[in-house]
């Protein structure tokens, strides 16, 4: 049995996931509560629709456990949504209730929630994009699930649609459902979860509330001057240096929590030429996000330094 | 059963909503009843070199016999029919809707399985209907006579259709693309299997049986596939049971096949 009950909502402990020898999930665990919206967020590739195909069901065969509270069945939207085309929305809807064998439901409370009630005799095939997506959404609210996955639900949608979306998540979760996310639009993950799992190559780099992951990161430091690969390349030498980001006309430097602005510019008129100012940088969901994912590439080319050593 | 019922509403709503779905059952209807009829029309016509057959195949009880073996063939569009909603199913990637809305993979199967049900008791049905009304028709022998081997033949018809639509659906879940699965299908039903039932030089029974009488193309050229169920009936014998045993391969070699091939679309 890799499902069981769970005190928290749901808790997912060590799950892994082995594709043609190689896992590409390797050991992710979170908890979800009551309310919770949890965003998840990596670079394509990292695992994300895999994780959370896992937990729809999608996919069966994986390592670890799923512990739900009164094994309740979770609202999916994952990928694009999939309804039949010569369906009705409503169809579509009774559909899904059909599936999911519910009896008791109402088309037109569903979609006066996402929006689209109007368009309730209208063919799927003849959706707009966004329309689609929040048809998903209903679709996944049928039998008032506690917990719905919403996997890059934003994507494709122009900015109105996007923030209409973000007021729909922010509608159902006050009704008191959980939702875990995808986005690529870190922006948007910032305004509407309160927490954050980020994946990269499978592996969790990080899981927590948005203050835990902003406060994880050390001091911080705006470089100006030329920043060549040769700058950079000298820069990975600094000791105390945790991270960095290269921009186009800057970079911004993570360093070690015990050391601070002074150091940095007494380490970089020692080593490199002159001709830099270290200023405070005030950090961005995105920051923070490329920071830790480099911070954990820096770590790891590290550890196979010296294990070839 | 509660379950069933869902999965079959499911269904349900799904086909009675389609226009193919509508497109197929006019062909088949058509069809169904047009070749009996057209075969029927013969019967009397003095060039045709099957006379003496045609004089008794609609008189009762032989009709039974008659339209249970013609029907099979317009059944086969029934069979394109399950590769289209297969591979519709595939192809747009409408199962996923099922499975994280809390299907599993065996209930997909069942689903499809339960329209192969529903369409292999129509066509057993539309076969009795047809048999009255020709045998009303025709008039020429003792008025509605039905033998237990009547019924049995029925029954046979059932399963064996329902065989060849689980075949098709392997073509469909193997194949994936609607228009592939069909072209290859006719393919392998039209010459494929009988060049290889004929080819392969295995002994009688086993050339005939294993690889053809239970393949669809062979199984209406060779009638006595009907016969599959004389052994339980009569007595059993080593050459009956060979086509009883080979008939039942088949069909539980497709069902576990189906269950497989779903399973590998995750």
């Amino acid at each position: 049995m890799r499902t069981s009950v769970s005190e928290s909502l749901l808790d997912v402990e060590n799950i892994k996931r082995k594709i043609a020898g190689q896992y590409v999930l390797k050991g992710i665990s979170f908890k979800l509560y009551d309310g919770d919206i949890l965003g998840i967020i990596g670079p394509n590739g990292s695992g994300k629709t895999t994780l959370l195909s896992i937990l729809s069901n999608l996919i069966t065969n994986y390592e670890g456990l799923i512990k739900k509270r009164n094994s309740f069945n979770i609202g999916t939207l994952i990928d694009s949504p999939t309804f039949y085309d010569h369906l009705t929305v409503k169809e579509n809807i009774k559909l899904v209730a059909h599936i999911k064998k519910i009896s008791d439901w109402n088309c037109h409370t569903l979609l006066e929630i996402v929006g689209i009630d109007e368009a309730i005799d209208k063919k799927y095939s003849q959706l707009s994009l966004g329309m689609k997506q929040r048809l998903g959404i209903a679709a996944s609210l049928l039998g008032n699930p506690p917990l719905i996955i919403l996997d890059e639900p934003t994507n494709g949608l122009d900015p109105a649609g996007v923030s209409d979306l973000r007021d729909i998540i922010r509608h159902i979760n006050s009704m008191g459902v959980s939702i875990i996310i995808t986005s690529h639009m870190l922006s948007e993950v910032s305004q509407a979860c309160n927490k954050i799992l980020i994946l990269y190559q499978g592996i969790s780099l990080f899981f927590g509330s948005i203050n835990d992951l902003f406060s994880s990161v050390g001091p911080v430091f705006k470089l100006s001057g030329n920043t060549s690969s040769r700058f950079f390349k000298k820069l990975s030498k600094m000791p105390f240096l945790k991270s960095y980001l290269q921009k186009k006309d800057y970079s911004i430097v993570e360093i070690d929590g015990k050391y601070s602005a002074e150091d940095v510019d007494k380490w970089i008129i020692n080593n490199l030429s002159s001709g830099y100012s270290v200023v405070e940088h005030t950090l961005i969901l995105e920051d923070v996000f490329l920071l830790i994912i480099k911070r954990f590439e820096l770590n790891y080319a590290q550890t196979k330094m010296a294990s070839l050593d | 059963m509660r379950k069933l019922r869902w999965l079959l509403w499911t269904e349900w709503l799904i086909l009675s909503k389609s226009v193919v779905c509508v497109i197929f059952a006019i062909t088949w209807l058509t069809c169904a009843f047009g070749l009996p009829f057209i075969i029927y029309l013969q019967r009397n016509d003095p060039n045709n070199r099957f006379k003496t057959l045609l004089e008794e195949a609609f008189t009762f009880p032989t009709v039974f016999n008659t339209i249970g073996v013609l029907e099979l063939l317009p059944a086969q569009i029934l069979s394109l029919f399950i590769i289209y909603i297969v591979c519709q199913d595939l192809e747009h990637k409408t199962y996923r809707l099922r499975l994280i809305n809390g299907s599993n993979r065996i209930d997909l199967f069942l689903s499809k399985f339960i329209v192969i049900i529903v369409l292999s008791f129509l066509i057993t049905l539309n076969a009795f209907l047809n048999s009255l009304i020709f045998g009303y028709l025709e008039m020429s022998s003792s008025f509605f006579s039905i033998r237990f081997k009547d019924v049995v033949l029925f029954i046979v018809l059932a399963i064996q259709s329902a065989g060849f639509m689980l075949y098709a659906m392997l073509f469909g879940l193997f194949f994936k693309k609607a228009g592939l699965a069909i072209m290859l299908f006719l393919v392998w039903f039209g010459a494929v299997e009988r060049v290889i039932a004929q080819t392969i030089n295995f002994n009688y029974p086993f050339q005939l049986y294993p690889l053809g009488s239970c393949l669809p193309g062979k199984a209406i050229e060779d009638r006595t596939i009907l016969d599959i169920f004389r052994p339980i009936l009569i007595n059993i014998n080593s050459y009956e049971s060979v086509k009883w045993f080979s008939a039942f391969f088949w069909i539980i070699l497709s069902i576990y096949l189906c269950n497989f091939l779903f399973k590998k679309f995750e």
